[in-house]
């Protein structure tokens, strides 16, 4: 009789080490399949989803940047499990843009993009929400912000020429989405 | 993987995210009763999709087992909720494997697949893993 998904040691293992699959994705989409050129390597000068890289990377640090800025904000325990959700969009920067060529000069915003440099984790902190209206408009912006990240990495993911990049642009959409799902129901 | 096999894959896992909802089912009551229910019938209608699409590529889709042991007694709400949470965040890790695999013409509607999956994940645990399919 097949099994369904189990939970065995392996898998305790996994789930003990989140940060090891997250270094096993990045290390995913750094591979060179074989290709020994490091010109078109992922990151190399002529990887050809040099751009896609770039811009992705360039939107989950505006998104970090989000979090940073309105995160402190939200008194704790809630406060703790957004920043927490925040924190998962410099797992996806990583694994996406390991070279951080969204930081690089000249690396301009691709076409559709709104991504901002001037966006960046250094954002001034906003006064605290701290009544129940304020609060809930915060989530709602940080909902959003997720809602419309998870669209873009559904949309992103089919321009990667590389396929391990587009498997890891669509997990990275599937945690936008269910980030949002999360704000929607610790929204008060 | 090729296309074929990532279908087969996320087919396989759709199969027995179909009979976990049956376990899941019987556990629940009311409202959560009715929303197991309800993914189990969107899971079912997924596999034909998926059945036709392994068909078209060139494949041949393999049936459904008989029956799945769930990785744990599934006895009451908690574990049947647990086990609802863990096949969805697993299939959405296969969807995104067969995401990977298709043209990208069709990349975009399976990622949101994908998504569809971990969102019905959360809803089951409250909790959003970093790497849906990482466990």
């Amino acid at each position: 009789m097949p099994a369904l998904p189990s939970m065995t040691r392996r898998d305790a293992l996994r789930l003990g080490a989140g940060a090891v699959a997250v270094v096993t994705l990045a290390a995913c989409t750094t591979a060179t399949n074989g290709n020994p050129d490091p010109a078109t390597a992922p990151g190399g000068p002529e990887d050809p989803d040099r751009a896609l890289r770039a811009e992705v990377g360039r939107a989950e640090t505006t998104l970090i940047a989000l979090y940073a800025t309105y995160g402190p904000g939200i008194a704790a325990p809630l406060g703790t499990r957004v920043t927490a959700l925040g924190s998962r969009h410099a797992a996806y920067r990583q694994a996406i843009d390991p070279d951080h060529l969204a930081d690089a000069p000249g690396s301009g915003t691709a076409s559709g993009s709104t991504a901002s440099r001037s966006a960046s984790p250094a954002v001034t902190p906003v006064r605290p929400a701290s009544t129940p209206a304020a609060v809930r408009a915060t989530l709602a912006r940080l909902l959003t912000a997720e809602v419309e990240t998870a669209k873009a990495r559904a949309a992103q993911c089919a321009r990667a020429t590389d396929a391990d990049l587009a498997r890891t642009i669509v997990l990275a959409g599937a945690g936008a989405a269910a980030a949002a799902e999360v704000l929607r129901s610790v929204t008060p | 993987m090729s296309e074929i096999d990532s279908a087969s894959v996320v087919l396989e896992g759709t199969e027995a995210t179909v009979y976990a909802y049956g376990l899941v089912a019987a556990r629940l009551t009311g409202a959560e009763r009715s929303r197991a229910l309800s993914a189990m019938a969107g899971h079912r209608i997924e596999r034909d999709m998926l059945r036709a699409r392994i068909t078209m590529l060139g494949g041949s889709p393999a049936g459904a087992a008989a029956a799945y042991t769930p990785p744990f007694p599934v006895t009451n709400a908690v574990s049947a909720r647990r086990l609802a949470a863990l096949v969805e965040d697993r299939l959405a890790g296969q969807w995104a494997g067969l995401a990977a695999a298709s043209a990208a013409n069709a990349r975009t509607s399976t990622a949101l697949k994908a998504q569809a999956c971990a969102v019905r994940s959360v809803t089951w645990s409250g909790a959003a893993p970093v790497w849906n399919g990482a466990r």
